[in-house]
């Protein structure tokens, strides 16, 4: 094997590399592969494996120790939208990754990277000999494909805005076979991290050789293929169902589709009661010692009905590494209990959202009278008083989680305790007092509050029993603690879809969910600090007028100064200038009780088999870092088999 | 008729005559079962209509300090503090430890405490029928301060046996409107469609097939569009109701048309309007009579499914949710592992109480349609 260089970025939290480091040179190696691969090539369905992997594999350092070949590992899978199970195990493979602590950023499937120094331009050297999971090339023009795919307003009538800069999305170009460039008409200091998080998959998952043959400027003879699949009724819905975006089932649901993941699924999604993925033969990584990874035979995900079975099959020893849907407090006393018979043990998993249950007034109400009392700051500082949060935690939770507001977790670097303490006090009387001066005074004879206009002033939360987090049980409380001070809350339960559309149309009044950005992903996912994103259920026309003035609600100045101040972290790429505009960010939105925090987790729980090595403990997720992968590969059992 | 045969002789001391109320009444009590079962039936509707003076706790009151209760037993002797053996009504103290651990909650009775029970206590105040305002509880601990859980309490440390005896109200009133209402349709049209044949007929069987032909899940959805948000839950839930009932007539009324068709050319039929009978007295008084053993075996048979289908449309949101308390959304908080190992008594007690409640209205209808029935021995 060549000498190579690798590239490493010294890349802290936040951090654009503006410069190469030269780390120490790579002893030549013996690559080894699998046994079953082994085989193969004996029986010369396969080729060696030196002309399987990339010229300069990927060196992946291992989390704990050198692993060895073998075993299955299992997994229970919902029926319907649970294709993040898949995703987030086995298909988070970016040009960039997170390191497995989300502490800095590295390379991945670009061999390096370059970063100019005004942050607009982004180029990546691919790896020479790189082959999809088919035995097919992976080159620059595999990412030029996805590129004409993105920029096709046929075949991506939305695009995500992570591409898109304030003047318009990025544009790719091919330097060489190797070698692609992004570039942006304005600094876009956080574009590498969100590359390295879930959403810069789309770069990698667009296999020209396969999927050009669906698309009519391609291949003129689509229609025959058009023909062939009863669900496509032209070339735009056939090219769509074969080539759906990885975080949707229909990505799942086409097994044929080449990738660059650790394994590739056999079967697809929902067509089989057991889905397997299996070991690719031409994945591009190996570990410190030259085999080939991943270590892991297959993964299986079982389709069941509920969660319950998901519980049930934990117990009996059947899943041998989740968090997924199981890891909740109310399951750790049960899950406690057959840890011996399922022969798992726990491990902590990092899922720190900035609140895990948030009251959220809609600060866009259509109704003029509710809409003037919700943007009130004194009527939020009163709700926020008039709560018990440790008694909801108590209750609740359990006793897990802190009494907080909507912001950063301790465990971030920018973590200021005034945020997540300031308005927490439950104090009754002090949140009278607010709402008498409001000039809410007057009540009716069941002692609530009457509205300017004489009416009872009432607030309809939608609720969604989702997550775990038993919002419904969480509202009840809150709207026993909002009558004790006047205050008509109305919980109506229903479903999570349901509720979204019409939160995302700003039709309701008061909705209850979490949010992230409460540790390094503020940066990139401050949806609740500023209103900016896909879902801010607080401020739906805000969000949108932000996107496009001429759209939704102009916002307050006080509102519009928190876009300036996010502005300030999106548009430099030096770490510390955007540390202090998030740092100015947080502290303006937190300041103004955007939204009402009640319960900020110290994190959640998962299992793994006693025999499984390799896992990030404490694994940080988040809803935009899709982990465990890519450490996945890494994983294996001791002993090459899972236990009985 | 059987008065046309005496002879007009006044002097003859006639056997006292029994009208067919009268007569099925009197078979009905020598039908022990569903004598017993009429009697659990209004003791049912009488824990109902007063249920916060029979529950013992506010149905809402959490606690924290008492987060899965174990069923408490009723206990009748005691030591006092000089050590004699005394009578008086109590359930032992609880204290409750925390294992950090798996945070799970166990109590253990603390050795000397008690907490006396009695009859007619104080506790938390009420509207009474909803005028008057009360606090005289039936049966509970005689220091209002004091919490028992005779059934139990559920995760959020509320009281199972007053959230079930609130949740009767619901359960035994709403839902009966809907199948009150599908009946009177059902036996109206159907009747109507048989008795009379012919266009109506014709209309009514149409109508009937098209109702049938509606898929019930988008007219759900819609309905649950339609429906505005800030409608309370329960109005939502009875407006749904009276809205399935409205389509869910149909079978009732197929079954109704085919009796009348075989009936309205029977002899007896045929001589009642030949004496002079208007069509609705002819229906009323000799049709629907003849058919009542299958109406109120099919009634009972349709409030089991309304008590569990209480919450089957939760997830459009317009079914029984919590927050509401009925027995069908206590049954369904019940349904999960958790319950199961650490808290099965969320799931027996509510269970039992269905049980008893549907057996019981079963053989009351049991014992209605034999005494309805003339052909029955």
């Amino acid at each position: 094997m060549r000498l190579t260089t690798r590239m490493k970025t010294s890349l802290k939290t936040g951090a654009a590399g503006l410069c190469f480091v030269v780390s120490g040179a790579m002893p030549a190696l013996a690559f080894e592969e699998a046994p079953t691969l082994a085989a193969k090539v004996a029986d010369g369905s396969l080729p060696a494996l030196e002309e399987r992997l990339p010229t300069n594999p990927m060196v992946m350092e291992v989390l704990d120790k050198t692993g060895e070949y073998g075993g299955t590992l299992r997994r229970a899978i919902l029926g319907g939208g649970d294709q993040h199970n898949m995703v987030r195990l086995i298909s988070n493979e970016n040009l960039v990754r997170w390191s497995a602590d989300w502490s800095e950023v590295k390379t991945n499937i670009a061999e390096s990277y370059e970063v100019s120094d005004d942050a607009t331009t982004f180029t990546f050297k691919l790896r020479d000999g790189m082959k999809w999971s088919d035995g097919a090339p992976f080159t620059a023009d595999d990412i030029l494909f996805w590129y004409e795919i993105f920029n096709d307003e046929r075949l991506t009538p939305s695009k995500h805005a992570m591409y898109v800069g304030a003047s318009g999305a990025v544009e790719v170009s091919k330097i060489d076979d190797l070698t692609v460039e992004f570039k942006f008409g304005e600094p876009n200091g956080l574009f590498l991290q969100n590359l390295a998080y879930g959403f810069g998959y789309y770069t990698v998952n667009y296999p020209r050789h396969y999927l050009a043959q669906f698309h009519a400027d391609h291949n003129p003879d689509v229609q025959a293929l058009v023909d062939a699949e009863p669900a496509a009724s032209d070339w735009v819905s056939l090219f769509n169902l074969k080539a759906g975006p990885m975080h949707t089932p229909a990505f799942w649901q086409n097994a044929d589709r080449p990738t660059l993941h650790p394994w590739h699924i056999v079967k697809g999604y929902g067509s089989t009661e057991r889905m397997v993925a299996e070991r690719n033969p031409y994945y591009w990584k190996v570990d410190e010692a030259g085999n080939q990874l991943p270590y892991i035979d297959k993964v299986a995900w079982d389709q069941v009905e509920d969660v319950e079975t998901i519980l049930l099959k934990a117990f009996n020893g059947e899943i041998d590494y989740m968090a997924r849907h199981i890891g909740r407090p109310s399951n750790l006393a049960a899950l406690t209990d057959n840890k011996e018979r399922g022969s798992y043990d726990f491990y902590s998993v990092g899922d720190i959202p900035s609140n895990q249950s948030i009251l959220m007034f809609n600060l866009n109400n259509p109704d003029p009278i509710k809409n003037e009392i919700v943007n009130t700051f004194e009527f939020r500082q009163a709700v926020s008083h008039a709560v018990d949060r440790q008694e909801i935690i108590d209750l609740v939770y359990l006793g897990a989680g802190t009494a907080a507001q909507t912001a950063p977790h301790k465990s971030a670097p920018f973590y200021q305790e005034k945020w997540a303490k300031q308005y927490t006090e439950f104090d009754p009387d002090k949140a009278n007092a607010l709402l008498d001066g409001m000039g809410l005074d007057k009540k009716d004879d069941e002692g609530f509050r009457l509205g300017p206009d004489g009416e009872r002033f009432t607030l309809v939360f939608l609720v969604a029993d989702v997550f775990g987090l038993q919002f419904p049980d969480v509202m009840e409380l809150v709207a026993e603690y909002a009558a004790d001070v006047g205050l008509d809350f109305q919980v109506r339960a229903s479903d999570r879809s349901r509720l979204q559309d019409l939160a995302s149309s700003a039709e309701h009044d008061a909705y209850i969910w979490n949010c992230g950005g409460g540790v390094v992903d503020a940066y990139t996912n401050p949806y609740c600090y500023v209103p900016q994103g896909q879902a801010v259920y607080w401020a739906p026309k805000w969000a949108s007028w932000g996107v496009d003035n001429a759209t939704g609600i102009e916002p307050p100045e006080h509102i519009k100064a928190l876009f300036t101040a996010y502005e300030g972290v999106t548009t430099t790429a030096d770490p510390a200038k955007q540390e202090a505009a998030l740092v100015d960010l947080i502290d303006q939105a937190t300041g103004q009780l955007l939204t009402i925090g009640m319960v900020q987790s110290d994190g959640a729980f998962g299992i793994a088999r006693n025999n499984l090595r390799n896992f990030p403990n404490p694994m940080p997720i988040a809803g935009q870092l899709w982990t465990p992968a890519p450490y996945t590969a890494q994983f294996f059992f001791e002993g090459g088999a899972n236990l009985p | 008729m059987t008065a046309i045969d005496q002879p007009h002789d006044t002097s003859v001391i006639m056997p006292e005559l029994l009208g067919p109320w009268a007569l099925m009444w009197r078979k009905f009590r020598r039908h022990r079962i569903a004598y017993a079962s009429l009697c659990l039936v209004v003791m049912i509707y009488i824990v109902a209509l007063f249920g916060n003076f029979f529950a013992p706790e506010d149905f809402t009151d959490t606690n924290r300090r008492g987060i899965y209760v174990p069923p408490q037993g009723i206990h009748l002797f005691y030591e006092d503090k000089s050590g004699d053996r005394q009578f008086g009504l109590h359930a032992k103290a609880l204290k409750m430890e925390v294992d950090q651990a798996t945070m799970r909650r166990s109590y253990e009775e603390q050795s000397g405490k008690i907490v006396p029970l009695g009859f007619f206590v104080k506790g938390h105040s009420y509207k009474l029928l909803g005028f008057w305002k009360v606090d005289r509880h039936f049966f509970g601990p005689k220091k209002p301060k004091d919490v028992v859980y005779f059934l139990g309490s559920d995760r959020l440390g509320r009281d199972i046996l007053s959230r079930i005896i609130i949740g009767t109200q619901v359960s035994m009133s709403i839902g009966l409107v809907g199948v009150v209402v599908s009946l009177l349709i059902g036996v109206s049209l159907g009747g109507v469609s048989g008795y009379y044949g012919g266009w109506i007929d014709n209309v009514i069987q149409r109508l009937i097939e098209f109702l049938r032909s509606i898929p019930t899940i988008p007219l759900w959805m819609g309905l649950a569009a339609a429906i505005p948000l800030g409608w309370p839950p329960l109005r939502t839930y009875f407006v749904v109701t009276l809205i399935v009932s409205m389509i869910g007539w149909t079978s009732l009324a197929r079954e109704v048309r085919g009796k009348f068709l075989s009936l309205r050319k029977e002899d007896f039929i045929t001589a009642a309007r030949l004496d002079g009978l208007s069509d609705w007295e002819v229906i009323r008084k000799h049709m629907v009579p003849s058919f009542s053993s299958h109406i109120i075996a099919s009634l009972t048979l349709a409030v089991p499914l309304m008590i569990l289908a209480e919450t089957s449309l939760s997830f459009l949101g317009i079914g029984l949710q919590p927050s509401i308390v009925s027995w069908g959304t206590l049954l369904k908080e019940a349904q999960n592992i958790r319950t199961i190992i650490e808290a099965p008594w969320l799931l027996i007690a509510p269970g039992a109480t269905i049980v008893i409640a549907v057996l019981a209205l079963n053989f009351l209808g049991d014992g209605l349609r034999d005494a309805a029935d003339p052909h029955a021995h």
